[in-house]
């Protein structure tokens, strides 16, 4: 495939299928075999769990207009397998499809089931039983990048083309985080904006479905052709837009500490974010600055709510219903502890046994109830301040990322939960956020900037997303093909 | 066998299942079914991404049980998650209201006594699960239906030697009172036979008044009257016992067995599950306004408390108080009879003597024949202007059932007129005395027992219609 038709497929949007596929003599079929090889040259990357190319190619010839689209391997098809990248549900058939699911079937055409951390929980996919996925973009050594998660392999599908735009799950920034690392635009509406319905259970606090897409365009127009009251899930509601008030907040951190230490952001993101400051305010905004010092208890608070529903959402897989099919004698509660041994991954086993320590005993007092105290604290914090603005301009990630050879052999699990303290907090306040990719850090990985904002918020987001996108135009400057190309002179190229 | 006192203290826990037409969650309907796995859904499986409804009608009635026992409800409802594992709990949870119980404080009345309810939550029911020798059968159609669950507290106290086991009237006459008023707010079927109604007690043997052991046993699953006073029996004989001989008690779970009329152990209270209670996140806390509960309160019927004392003014008959109580229809029967402007004593007296026993007979309730209240009311009001007796009354009771046909024009139909003219009366005075001339003689000489006899025979003869009183007289 020509460097030419990569990074043709890299930029499409869903804007531009839909305007082709107004006009006549629109190629879709060919477009979408185009993507269907292009998935398959960077088979390594590991994007999809299972592929429905061919498939989407059928519908596309009675329909040109539905774009391809790719899903999170935790939002249920029926009739499809749903692994939610986890060994206890290797063999599990949906028997139905989720809300989410079925909106978008009637726009678009699914590509496949995307990787990611298993049960969606992780920030850098690495965690996968179907192995890591790698991004699209390598750093000087040639080394593809860690893409991100828990949304890994989504992330991939929409940065190296093999797809429009992808859906995804942030839970603590699973969308968010991605989005910064993979140069494109992640988005993660209000609490009950869009229905869980057909999501696989993590933390029913927590989880928010989004959108990861190549433009701000493509993430409004999806999130509004999903959105809205669905009566299977009681916690949806219809969103009344806010009115803008041309004023934002500029998140100070420097005075914030994180187990005793500064928060240490690459430099090229700080003068992104100095930019970004100056660009509103030329464009007739009011700038206050704020500081969130709670924002130091922001991984905790997260850690102790996500995995104790997390334990308790994942009580269900015992091997009654779900599990691996192998049979285990019932008496001794033997085919509990068996099939969650031998089926759960570590990260997985993990979660669990802190997440019921957290609700044990005297610790639900003494631990859970007061991390909602903070929280609380922490969302009076944030208001007082989205109360007088629009928007809070803030880091997605304080950093790009690194290669994914590295991630595997080691990263710190504090350091992997301290990846989301920008973005957690915007879940358990159930407000929206959307990340905007921006320049290439020193290292020359992409990184991008988060706009957060209050219940209801989505269009002030999206209007003053438009607005900075524009602005740094990342799409045009920069493309993981030719990065890839440029930084692998010498080396085969894959 | 020492003259020692024993003191023991018990506690209910009642599971009773609200019958409303679909699950508390779900969609699935909660009709009894003999077909395993029929009334389920996905979300009674635990399907990944499924999410709970919420059966709103569920929560009316579980406010009403609550008004119905004289508890205070909650300003909102909310849930947890009780967690553990096993085969009839998909989940590996089971929804139920821990922290935040809809109902609280509430008490009955039984025998002039007071009993507290510390509170009535709502919960989901499990699964069922059959133990063959070779599998385990698991059926999931229970699954999902809501229960009230009333807790008493440990308000029933009774003193026992070391003899005399048999006590717990008490006991037994809660559970009836809460299965009446049950039935009588329409929240439960309470069809122990289906299930409907589980009961676990918890009972304690002290041997000091004023101090509670410690050893709590719980008995659970008892599902009749019966196993409820045969597992509290046993109980206290074997605690007893231990007592007596020394032997250790144990906080522990037991389980009862209807044949062998034993408890036994299921599991220790001391190294008991840490359920880690956490409120559930897909259900929103929804609120309950005053005005709700209020709307409520008007729909509730008179309660069977009330009814006894009313009923207690005007009906003399302890057995006809409690036979109209025990069913709300019937009492509102009996009500409509007596606002016809009836004697409200001999409208008790042939309801329950009579009405009852005829309408067995086809198996149907007695406010469901066709005696109607104001056919019942022709009855009475004609005995109580002496235009028939009570014999008489008894018969047309009986004709009507069978007919369906007003009193009034059956009385004509027949002549079963009250015979009071004197004229006629001699008549037949003078018809018995000449054909029981023999026992005239005896009576004439003093045996004044034969009175009834003769009365008897002029009983005979006039088909009940004769009035007995001016008969009589004629013999003085």
């Amino acid at each position: 495939m020509t460097e030419y038709t990569k990074r043709f497929l890299e930029k499409l949007t869903i804007k531009d299928w839909l305007e082709m596929s107004k006009k006549p003599n629109f190629d879709a079929v060919g477009i979408l075999t185009a993507m269907k090889n292009l998935a398959k040259e960077f088979k390594q990357l590991n994007a999809y769990i299972m592929e429905y190319y061919d498939e989407a190619i059928e519908k596309v010839k009675k329909n040109p207009a539905l774009f391809p689209f790719a899903i999170k391997d935790n939002f249920l098809i029926e009739g499809k397998k749903t692994t939610a990248a986890s060994k206890i549900l290797l063999n599990f058939n949906s028997p139905y499809s989720g809300t989410i699911v079925e909106r978008l079937e009637k726009i678009a055409v699914i590509t496949g089931k995307t990787n990611l951390d298993p049960f969606a929980m992780g920030s850098t996919g690495k965690h996968s039983h179907f192995g890591p996925a790698y991004s699209p973009w390598v750093d000087k050594n040639g080394e593809f990048l860690g893409p991100g998660g828990s949304s890994s392999g989504s992330a991939v599908a929409v940065s190296a083309g093999f797809a429009l735009a992808s859906s995804g799950t942030d839970t603590g920034g699973s969308i968010r985080v991605p989005a910064s690392w993979g140069g494109f635009v992640g988005f993660k509406p209000t609490y009950g904006a869009l229905s869980r319905y057909g999501i696989v259970d993590f933390s029913s606090f927590l989880d928010h479905p989004g959108y990861l897409t190549k433009t701000v365009w493509d993430c409004k127009y999806l999130f509004d052709q999903t959105k809205g009251i669905d009566e299977n899930d009681l916690t949806t509601f219809d969103i009344t837009p806010l009115k803008p008030k041309k004023k934002f907040a500029i998140l100070d951190f420097s005075n914030l500490k994180v187990n005793g230490q500064t928060i240490n952001c690459d430099k090229n993101l700080e003068k992104a974010l100095e930019d970004t400051k100056n660009f509103y305010i030329k464009s007739g905004y009011e700038c206050v600055k704020c500081e969130i010092p709670l924002i130091e208890y922001a991984a905790e608070i997260y850690c102790i709510i996500a995995y104790a529903e997390a334990a308790s959402n994942l009580s269900r897989y015992n091997g009654i219903f779900y599990g691996d099919g192998k049979s285990y004698p019932l008496k001794n509660d033997d085919i509990f502890l068996k099939t969650r041994t031998d089926c759960f991954e570590n990260q997985i086993k993990r979660r669990i046994i802190i997440g019921n320590y957290f609700l044990y005993g005297e610790n639900y007092y003494k631990i859970y109830q007061k991390a909602m105290k903070y929280l609380t604290a922490l969302n009076q914090q944030f208001m007082n301040i989205l109360n007088n603005c629009d928007f809070i301009l803030m880091p997605a990630t304080p950093k790009g990322s690194k290669s994914m050879k590295e991630i595997i052999k080691y990263m710190d699990p504090i350091e992997e939960i301290l990846m989301d303290i920008f973005t957690c907090p915007a879940n358990y306040l159930g407000i929206p956020a959307i990340t905007i990719p921006t320049v290439l850090d020193i290292n020359g990985n992409p990184i991008g900037i988060q706009l957060v904002s209050k219940p209801m918020g989505e269009e002030i987001l999206f209007s003053a997303g438009e607005l900075i996108e524009k602005f740094f135009n990342f799409r045009e400057n920069h493309s993981c093909y030719s990065n890839n190309m440029k930084n692998m002179e010498g080396k085969n190229v894959k | 066998m020492s003259n020692k006192k024993f003191y023991i203290t018990c506690g209910l826990e009642i599971h009773a299942q609200t019958n409303t037409q679909s699950k508390l969650f779900s969609r699935s309907s909660t009709k009894y079914c003999t077909i395993p796995n029929e009334n389920v859904t996905y979300f009674d499986i635990a399907v990944p991404g499924t999410l709970p409804n919420l059966n709103k009608e569920a929560i009316n009635k579980a406010i009403l049980t609550g008004l119905a026992t004289n508890c205070t409800i909650s300003d909102f409802c909310i849930f947890d998650r009780k967690h553990y594992f096993y085969l009839d709990l998909p989940f590996g949870f089971q929804i139920t209201q821990f922290y935040h119980p809809i109902c609280k404080n509430g008490y009955l009345i039984i025998n002039d006594k007071k009993f507290r309810i510390n509170r009535i939550h709502m919960e989901i029911d499990t699964g069922k699960t059959i133990h063959e020798e070779k599998r385990t059968l698991l059926d999931y159609n229970r699954s999902g239906i809501p229960l009230m669950e009333i807790v008493t507290e440990p308000d029933f106290r009774f003193e026992v030697d070391a003899n005399n086991h048999k006590i717990f009237d008490d006991v037994i006459e809660f559970v009836k009172e809460l299965i009446r008023i049950l039935k009588y707010v329409n929240t439960c079927n309470c069809n122990l036979e289906d299930g409907n109604l589980r009961c676990d007690v918890n009972i304690s043997v002290s041997l000091d008044k004023n101090i509670l052991s410690e050893k709590v046993i719980e008995v659970k699953n008892l599902n009749s009257l019966t196993s409820i006073r045969a597992a509290l029996e046993y109980e206290t004989k074997r605690q007893i016992q231990c007592l007596e001989k020394n032997e250790p008690l144990f906080k522990e779970t037991r389980g009862f067995d209807d044949q062998t009329g034993t408890t036994s152990r299921l599991r220790t209270k001391e190294t008991a599950l840490d359920y880690k209670y956490a409120p559930d996140g897909n259900l929103p806390i929804i609120d309950i306004a005053r005005q709700q509960i209020e709307d409520l309160r008007k729909q509730m019927p008179e309660l069977p408390y009330a009814k006894r004392i009313r009923y207690n003014e005007n009906i003399s008959s302890k057995e006809a108080i409690f036979v109209l109580i025990d069913t709300k229809e019937l009492g509102e029967f009996y009500d409509k009879v007596c606002d016809l402007g009836v004697d409200k004593n001999i409208a008790a007296n042939l309801i329950t003597s009579d009405l009852c026993g005829l309408s067995q007979t086809i198996n149907k309730q007695a406010y469901e024949t066709k005696v109607t209240p104001n056919f019942l009311a022709n009855i009475i009001k004609m005995f109580s202007e002496n235009k028939i007796s009570m014999k008489t009354a008894k018969l047309l009771l009986e004709d009507c059932f069978q007919t369906g046909e007003d009193p009034i024009i059956l009385v004509k139909k027949k002549g079963l007129d009250k015979i009071t003219d004197l004229e006629s009366i001699k008549k037949y005075y003078s018809e018995i005395i000449f054909e029981n001339a023999k026992e005239f003689e005896r009576f004439k000489a003093g045996d004044h027992k034969l009175l009834q006899f003769f009365v008897g025979k002029a009983v005979q003869k006039t088909s009940g219609r004769i009035d007995i009183e001016i008969f009589k007289k004629l013999f003085n």
